[in-house]
C-alpha cells in the first residue's frame, strides 16, 4: 500500500522508531487495521465531459472513528489523473482533478454528515456505514472537457483515494504522520481511459 | 568549507528563520487559520534549522578542541568562558522550560472541568429531549398523512414512477421529482401539516412524487439504514442537519397498502424546527461538539505545546551555546592577536600591528602592545643600521678583525681577516677556539697563539705571530682587547699582516748599507790600485829577480782583489741604485728561446727544454733587465743541476688570469739539489745564498728587477727533486696602446701644425 508520508519517514527504521517511541500516545496504537480499498473504476464521456465512476472501500480504524465521533471533522482525498503512457519514461500527466469529501459526526441529532468540498452538497447519514458508502460512491465525477484532450491520444488514468492528515487540527499532525492507522491511503489504481 | 563570515550569517539566518517559525508554529497551534495549513513545514523547518544550529556548534566544538590540543593560546580561557555562559543560559532557561510545561500541563487540564462537561452534556440532553416531544408529535401526523394518502389513492390518485435518476449526476443519487399525477393532495397534506417538503417513495427509495415548498431542490431521499428499517416494518422518525438551513426534522413512515398495484411506497416529511429553537440548539450542538473536540485533542495538544516549547528551548539554547561561542571568541579575539605578536616579536618580526576593535581595557592593551612593537623596530632598525655601519667600515678595513665571546666562540671576522689568512672564515663562524680543523695550518697556528692572551689578559695586548702556509711565511701584527674591562663581553682581535712591511724594511736597509758600502769601500779603491800598479812599475824593475817576483806577485794579488772588491762595489751599488727601467712591449717566448740556446750552446750536457704557450700576450719591460734576470736563474738553474747525471732545465710560460688583470708566467723548474728548507722564506735577502761563490745578491737583484716591473717572484722545491722559480709579470694593457696611439696622432698633429 503506496501511503503519503514524508520521504523521510519511508524508512522503515525510522518510522518504527518514531512511531513505537516519541509520539505513540494514546488513540494512535494500532488496534484496528484501516483500510481504502478501490474497487472498480470507469470513465466515460457524457455530454462531452470525461466523467468517472468509482467504487470504493472505506474501513476506519477504531481510533479514527472515535476521533470523528469527539467532534473531529475527517478529510478524504480523492485525487484523479489522467496520463499520456510514454515508454521510456515517466508518463506524462494531462489532467489533474482532487476531490474533497469532509465527515464529520453531528452530536445532537447523532447524525454522519458527509459535505462535498466542491459543491457544498450535505448529506447525512443515521449510520457511519452509510455515510461511508456514500462517500466510497463515486458517480459521473465530472474530470474535464472533452476538448482538453487530443483526440485519439492514449490515456490512461490512475485514481487514489485517503484520509487528508494536513486537513486535521495540527496537534494531531504529527502524531498521525506517524500512526498506519491515519497514514491511510490506497495508493494508485489505475484503469485505461477509452478516448 | 564555511568559513567565520559565512557561519556568522548562516547562525544568524537560522535563528531568524527559527524563530519566525516557532512564532508560526505556536500561532498553528492555537488553531489559527493563516499557519494551520503550514503546520508540518513549519514543523520540518525548525527541525531542519536545529540540524543546522547543532552543526555549528559542532563546528565550534571541534574548532575549539583543535585549538586546546593544539595549546593555541587563548583556548583555555575560551572553553572557561563558553562554559560559563553555557551553564548562565541554560540552567535559568531549563528552569523555565520545566515549569511552562508543567504550566501547559495543568492549563490545558484546567480548561476541562467536569461540571462543564456535565452541564454541555446536560444541555445537548435537553435539547434532545426537547427537540424529541416534537419528533414524536410529528411522527404521529406524518403516520396520519399516511393514512390519508392511502384513502386517497383508492380514489382518484395514479401513481407512476418515473425513474429520473439518470438525470442527476456526481455522487448523488437521487431522482428528479417529475410527477404526472395530481400532486394537489401532497400539497394540501403539506400545508396543512406545516411540512417543508413531503415525498413518496418507493419501496427502494426512489422519488415517486414530492411537494416542497422550494420546487427547485431535489429532497434528500433517506440513507440505506433508513429505508432498511423501513422495509422491516418500522417507521423513521429523526432530527437533521440540513445545509443552510439548521436542523430538519426527517420521518419516513409507511404508507399503508392500499391493494391498488400491492407496491409497498414511503412518505417522507421535511419539518423545520422553529427558528429560536433552531439556533438554541445549533448553539447547545456547536458549544458541545467544540468541547469535545478539545477535549479529545487534549493529549495531542499537550504533546504538540510541550514539543514546541522543546523546539524554542532547544532553539533557545544552542543559540546561547553559539552566541557563547562567538562571545567567547570575540573576547579571547585580541588576546589570541597579543600572543601571536609576541611570538612573531620573539621571532624577529618586529613593529607587527594589531587591530583596535575595541576602547575597552583589551583595547588599550592593545594600543599599548602597538605602541610598543613600533618602538621595538625602531630601536631594532637603530640597531641593524648601526651593524650595517660597523660592517662597512670593518669590511674596508685593512686589517683583519675577529670577534670571540665570553667562551672563546669565534663570533665575527672581516673580509680583510679571511683574505690576510687566505680561508674563509665565514665557515668557522661559532665554533670554539681550540675547534679549528688542522688543514687550516694558518688559522689554527693564530687561534693558537692568541688564546693565551684571551684567557689571561683582559687588558690590551699586543703581539706578533709568524704563520706558516702553503704561500711561505706570514708575520702578522696582533692586538687584541676585551670588549668590557672584565672581558664578560668577549674580545676583539685586530691584525695586520706585516710581512711586506718587514721585508720593505729588511730591503730599505740592505739599500742603505749596500749605497754606504759602494760610497765607502769605491773611493779608496782606486787609489790602492794606482798605488800598486806604481809600486809595480817603479820598483820591479831595479829589484832583484827574487824580490821582483815577490813584488810582482804582491802588487798583483792587491790589483786582482782590489778589482774584485770593484766588482763587488759595483754589484751592489747596482743593488742599492734604483733601475732606470725603459719599459717598451717585449715577448717574452723570443727572449727565452735566445737566452736558452746561448746556455744550451754552453752547457751542452745539460737538457734545457721549453714549454711556450702560443700566442703569449706581451708586456711592458726593459728588455735589458729581463734578459738579465733570466742569465741569472738560468744560470743558478745549470750550477744548481752540476753533479746531477742528467740535469734537466724546464722553462714554461703560460697566461694566468687573476681577478685583478691578467698576468704571465715564467717558470724555471730544475731538478738539482733544491734550496733548504730553512733557507727558502729568506733566499731572495741578500747575502743569503746556497753557493760557496758569488756575491750572494744574484737572487736579491732579481727580485728587485721583478719588483720594479710591478711583478712577482717564488720559489718552492718540486715535490720530487729539484726546485721551481716562478715569475709573474702582469701583460700590458691596452690602454696604453691606445693611449700610444692617441700620443702619436696629437705629435703628428703637432708636426704638421709647426
Amino acid at each position: 500500500m503506496d501511503f503519503i508520508m514524508p520521504v523521510w519517514l519511508k524508512h522503515k527504521l525510522l518510522r518504527v522508531i518514531f512511531t513505537s517511541t516519541l509520539l505513540a500516545g494514546p488513540g494512535f496504537s494500532q488496534l484496528n487495521a484501516a483500510e481504502i480499498t478501490i474497487n472498480k473504476v470507469s470513465s466515460e464521456i457524457i455530454n462531452d465531459i470525461y466523467v468517472v465512476n468509482a467504487k470504493l472501500n472505506y474501513e476506519l480504524g477504531e481510533k479514527t472513528i472515535e476521533a470523528l465521533e469527539n467532534g473531529i471533522p475527517l478529510t478524504f482525498y480523492i485525487e484523479i489523473e489522467f496520463l499520456r503512457p510514454r515508454k521510456l519514461i515517466w508518463n506524462k500527466e494531462i489532467v489533474r482533478h482532487t476531490h474533497y469529501m469532509i465527515l464529520e459526526h453531528h452530536p445532537l441529532s447523532d447524525q454522519y454528515v458527509l459535505i462535498n468540498l466542491a459543491t457544498s452538497d450535505q448529506f447525512s447519514f443515521k449510520s457511519l456505514n452509510d455515510a461511508l458508502l456514500k462517500l466510497g460512491k463515486i458517480s459521473k465525477l465530472p474530470i474535464t472537457e472533452k476538448k482538453n484532450i487530443k483526440p485519439g491520444m492514449p490515456l490512461i488514468g490512475q485514481i487514489r483515494t485517503g484520509l487528508d492528515i494536513e486537513a486535521l487540527p495540527p496537534p494531531m499532525r504529527l502524531q498521525a504522520w506517524l500512526s498506519s492507522e491515519w497514514r491511510v491511503s490506497s495508493g494508485w489504481f489505475k484503469w485505461k481511459i477509452q478516448s | 568549507m564555511i568559513n567565520g563570515k559565512h557561519s556568522l550569517v548562516l547562525t544568524v539566518f537560522a535563528f531568524i528563520v527559527m524563530l519566525a517559525t516557532l512564532a508560526f508554529m505556536s500561532n498553528a497551534i492555537n488553531d489559527s487559520e493563516n499557519f494551520s495549513k503550514l503546520y508540518s513545514l513549519l514543523l520540518v523547518i525548525n527541525t531542519l534549522g536545529l540540524l543546522i544550529l547543532i552543526y555549528l556548534i559542532g563546528r565550534n566544538i571541534k574548532r575549539l578542541l583543535k585549538q586546546l590540543k593544539q595549546n593555541r593560546p587563548g583556548s583555555r580561557l575560551t572553553l572557561r568562558l563558553v562554559t560559563t555562559f553555557i551553564l548562565l543560559a541554560v540552567i535559568p532557561l531549563i528552569i523555565v522550560y520545566w515549569f511552562s510545561t508543567d504550566f501547559i500541563r495543568r492549563g490545558i487540564d484546567n480548561w476541562f472541568d467536569v461540571r462543564v462537561e456535565q452541564a454541555l452534556t446536560d444541555s445537548l440532553d435537553l435539547s434532545k429531549e426537547s427537540l424529541g416531544l416534537r419528533v414524536r408529535e410529528l411522527l404521529k401526523t406524518t403516520e396520519n398523512m399516511a393514512e390519508d394518502l392511502t384513502e386517497s389513492s383508492q380514489s382518484d390518485i395514479n401513481i407512476s414512477a418515473i425513474n429520473l435518476s439518470d438525470l442527476q449526476g456526481e455522487i448523488n443519487t437521487t431522482v428528479m421529482n417529475t410527477l404526472d399525477f395530481d400532486t394537489s393532495k401532497l400539497d394540501d397534506l403539506r400545508v396543512r401539516n406545516g411540512a417543508e417538503e413531503l415525498a413518496v417513495l418507493s419501496r427502494k427509495g426512489k422519488i415517486i412524487a414530492t411537494s416542497s415548498t422550494q420546487t427547485d431542490i431535489v429532497p434528500d431521499i433517506p440513507g440505506e439504514s433508513t429505508l432498511l428499517q423501513l422495509r422491516q416494518g418500522r417507521n423513521y422518525i429523526g432530527l437533521e442537519p440540513i445545509r443552510d438551513a439548521g436542523l430538519f426534522i426527517r420521518a419516513v413512515v409507511k404508507i399503508p397498502n392500499n391493494n391498488l398495484d400491492n407496491k409497498t411506497r414511503m412518505l417522507q416529511a421535511l419539518y423545520p424546527i422553529a427558528t429560536h429553537i433552531n439556533e438554541l440548539a445549533e448553539n447547545v450542538q456547536t458549544a458541545y461538539a467544540k468541547y469535545q473536540e478539545l477535549a479529545y485533542l487534549k493529549k495531542p495538544l499537550q504533546v504538540s505545546s510541550t514539543m514546541t516549547l522543546t523546539l524554542v528551548l532547544l532553539f533557545s539554547i544552542f543559540s546561547a551555546v553559539l552566541a557563547a561561542f562567538h562571545s567567547a571568541r570575540k573576547l579571547t579575539s585580541p588576546i589570541q592577536d597579543l600572543a601571536e605578536g609576541t611570538r612573531r616579536i620573539s621571532h624577529g618580526d618586529y613593529g607587527k600591528q594589531l587591530t583596535v576593535s575595541s576602547s575597552d581595557d583589551l583595547g588599550f592593551l592593545v594600543q599599548s602592545f602597538n605602541e610598543m612593537s613600533v618602538k621595538i623596530a625602531a630601536a631594532q632598525h637603530a640597531l641593524d643600521s648601526q651593524r650595517t655601519y660597523l660592517q662597512a667600515v670593518l669590511g674596508k678595513l685593512s686589517s683583519g678583525v675577529l670577534t670571540f665571546d665570553t667562551h672563546l666562540n669565534f663570533k665575527t671576522a672581516n673580509a680583510s681577516a679571511s683574505q690576510i689568512l687566505g680561508t674563509d672564515l665565514e665557515a668557522y663562524l661559532g665554533q670554539p677556539i681550540g675547534q679549528v680543523p688542522e688543514k687550516e695550518i694558518k688559522l689554527s697556528t693564530l687561534f693558537e697563539s692568541i688564546k693565551p692572551n684571551l684567557l689571561h689578559h683582559s687588558d690590551d695586548w699586543q703581539e706578533q705571530i709568524v704563520l706558516f702556509g702553503a704561500s711561505g711565511r706570514q708575520v702578522l701584527m696582533c692586538r687584541g682587547t676585551a670588549l668590557d674591562s672584565s672581558g664578560e663581553e668577549g674580545h676583539v682581535i685586530v691584525f695586520d699582516d706585516v710581512t711586506a712591511l718587514i721585508q720593505g724594511q729588511k730591503d730599505a736597509a740592505w739599500s742603505e748599507v749596500a749605497r754606504r758600502l759602494a760610497h765607502e769601500i769605491k773611493n779608496p779603491l782606486t787609489p790602492i790600485q794606482l798605488s800598486a800598479e806604481r809600486l809595480r812599475q817603479k820598483y820591479l824593475a831595479k829589484m832583484n829577480s827574487t824580490d821582483a817576483d815577490t813584488l810582482d806577485r804582491l802588487t798583483n794579488t792587491i790589483i786582482q782583489q782590489v778589482g774584485t772588491m770593484k766588482d763587488m762595489v759595483n754589484t751592489f751599488s747596482d743593488y742599492a741604485r734604483p733601475s732606470k727601467i725603459k719599459p717598451e712591449p717585449l715577448d717574452v717566448n723570443p727572449l727565452l728561446e735566445e737566452v736558452s740556446t746561448l746556455y744550451q750552446q754552453m752547457s751542452k750536457k745539460t737538457d734545457i727544454e721549453l714549454d711556450l704557450q702560443k700566442n703569449l700576450p706581451s708586456i711592458e719591460a726593459d728588455h735589458n733587465r729581463l734578459r738579465q734576470i733570466l742569465n741569472n736563474l738560468i744560470k743558478n738553474a745549470i750550477e744548481a743541476t752540476e753533479n746531477v747525471d742528467k740535469p734537466k732545465i724546464r722553462l714554461i710560460t703560460k697566461t694566468i688570469q687573476t681577478s685583478a688583470r691578467e698576468l704571465i708566467e715564467i717558470r724555471i723548474i730544475d731538478n738539482g739539489s733544491g734550496f733548504p728548507e730553512d733557507l727558502i722564506n729568506e733566499i731572495f735577502e741578500p747575502y743569503v745564498t746556497t753557493k760557496s761563490s758569488g756575491t750572494g745578491l744574484g737572487l736579491a737583484i732579481v727580485k728587485k728587477i721583478v719588483e720594479e716591473h710591478g711583478g712577482i717572484v717564488l720559489v718552492e722545491n718540486n715535490d720530487d727533486q729539484g726546485s721551481s722559480v716562478m715569475i709573474r709579470l702582469p701583460v700590458k694593457i691596452e690602454n696604453n696602446n691606445v693611449l700610444s696611439i692617441n700620443e702619436s696622432k696629437k705629435n703628428l698633429a703637432r708636426k704638421n701644425a709647426l
